[in-house]
């Protein structure tokens, strides 16, 4: 009798605690790989919308300070005036700028189109209107304000322009920038 | 026991490690912000000496740094709406916080946010103002911050 109790291996109690133990370890384990990937994913995300946030804001603050004042009312509506908040919507801007691409001013204007920060540039030598998302669709942008101060070139205050971006990536990433930029021409009357 | 350990030690190290790298995107988040904030303190103090280009054609005896204290004292009033530094209409609370309106982070209205933003102007010379714009903020007990530098010129 005793030789074959020695020859069993465990009993049924040893057993279950042996697997009671093994299954709480691996299941907080495989918990853990699941935060860990659930981390890893919002981690990209951020990461994702953090580089789409940088490069469409230095896009944005480069080609709004080497704005050109508009002195024939040919992109904006009225003369004597560098930016222009289209139809009075501060989610968008007008300026002219030169246009390296084409040799030429051209009249730019940033705006929202369902969530996606778009660029359009129209030719003031041709009239060609070409344009281009600066965002990727996974950036929802929920606020873009262009805030102008002194951009009539009747007074003397430099051209100032607030950009206010809020925006939420995936995996409920959440972000508020402001930047102000100041025109780099001198807005001397003409 | 041994082996329960281990398994212990390894499994809570490895949460702490993914915790730690969560903190770390939240930090980088608020840098991205607070590096703005700081380009914004530069542009503001340099829009100020412009205008006062702009004004000195018609006002002659307008100092080329008027309304910027270029003693070296530190000081928090500043927003996007300022024409001086600093700014007597900024008021912000004891800890200097900047506000947030739920559009513009500014000095007046709204909650206060995670960031300060420091500013020293010094004069090394009669012709150089120079900018240092100091963000911080802090996540978790740990303050982080963003310096920014800007020396100003006369030039006309």
């Amino acid at each position: 009798m005793d030789n074959v109790k020695n020859k069993a291996g465990f009993t049924l109690v040893e057993m279950i605690v042996g697997i009671t133990i093994f299954s709480i370890i691996l299941s907080a384990v495989a918990g853990l790989f699941a935060t860990s990937l659930k981390a890893q994913r919002s981690n990209l995300a951020v990461e994702e919308s953090l580089s789409q946030t940088s490069y469409v804001l230095e896009y944005m603050s480069r080609a709004l300070r080497m704005a050109k004042k508009d002195l024939s009312a040919s992109c904006l509506s009225l003369r004597g005036y560098n930016y222009e908040n289209t139809n009075n919507d501060t989610s968008k801007i007008k300026f002219i700028k030169f246009d390296y691409s084409q040799n030429y001013d051209a009249c730019y204007e940033f705006s929202l189109q369902g969530g996606i920060l778009q660029e359009s540039r129209t030719s003031l030598q041709t009239g060609v209107k070409t344009t281009q998302n600066l965002t990727s669709a996974n950036l929802a942008i929920n606020q873009l304000v262009f805030k102008l101060t002194g951009e009539n070139q009747n007074n003397d205050i430099q051209p100032r322009v607030v950009i206010v971006l809020n925006l939420a990536g995936r995996e409920n990433s959440q972000l508020q920038i402001q930047t102000t930029v100041s025109q780099r021409n001198l807005d001397v009357n003409e | 026991m041994v082996a329960i350990f281990i398994l212990t030690t390894g499994t809570v190290g490895a949460f702490s490690l993914i915790r730690n790298t969560l903190t770390f995107t939240n930090v980088t988040s608020s840098q991205l912000t607070a590096a703005y904030l700081a380009q914004e303190g530069i542009e503001i103090v340099r829009n100020i000496r412009d205008s006062n280009w702009l004004e000195v054609r018609t006002n002659p005896g307008l100092a080329w740094d008027d309304g910027i204290s270029g003693s070296g004292n530190p000081d928090f009033r500043l927003d996007y709406q300022s024409s001086s530094f600093p700014d007597n209409n900024c008021h912000l609370g004891i800890d200097n916080y900047l506000k947030y309106d739920g559009t513009y982070f500014n000095c007046l209205t709204g909650n206060n946010t995670i960031f300060q933003r420091k500013i020293t102007i010094t004069k090394s010379d009669p012709n150089v103002l120079n900018v240092l714009v100091e963000v911080s903020f802090t996540i978790k007990g740990g303050t982080h911050k963003v310096i920014v530098q800007e020396n100003l010129y006369k030039w006309h």
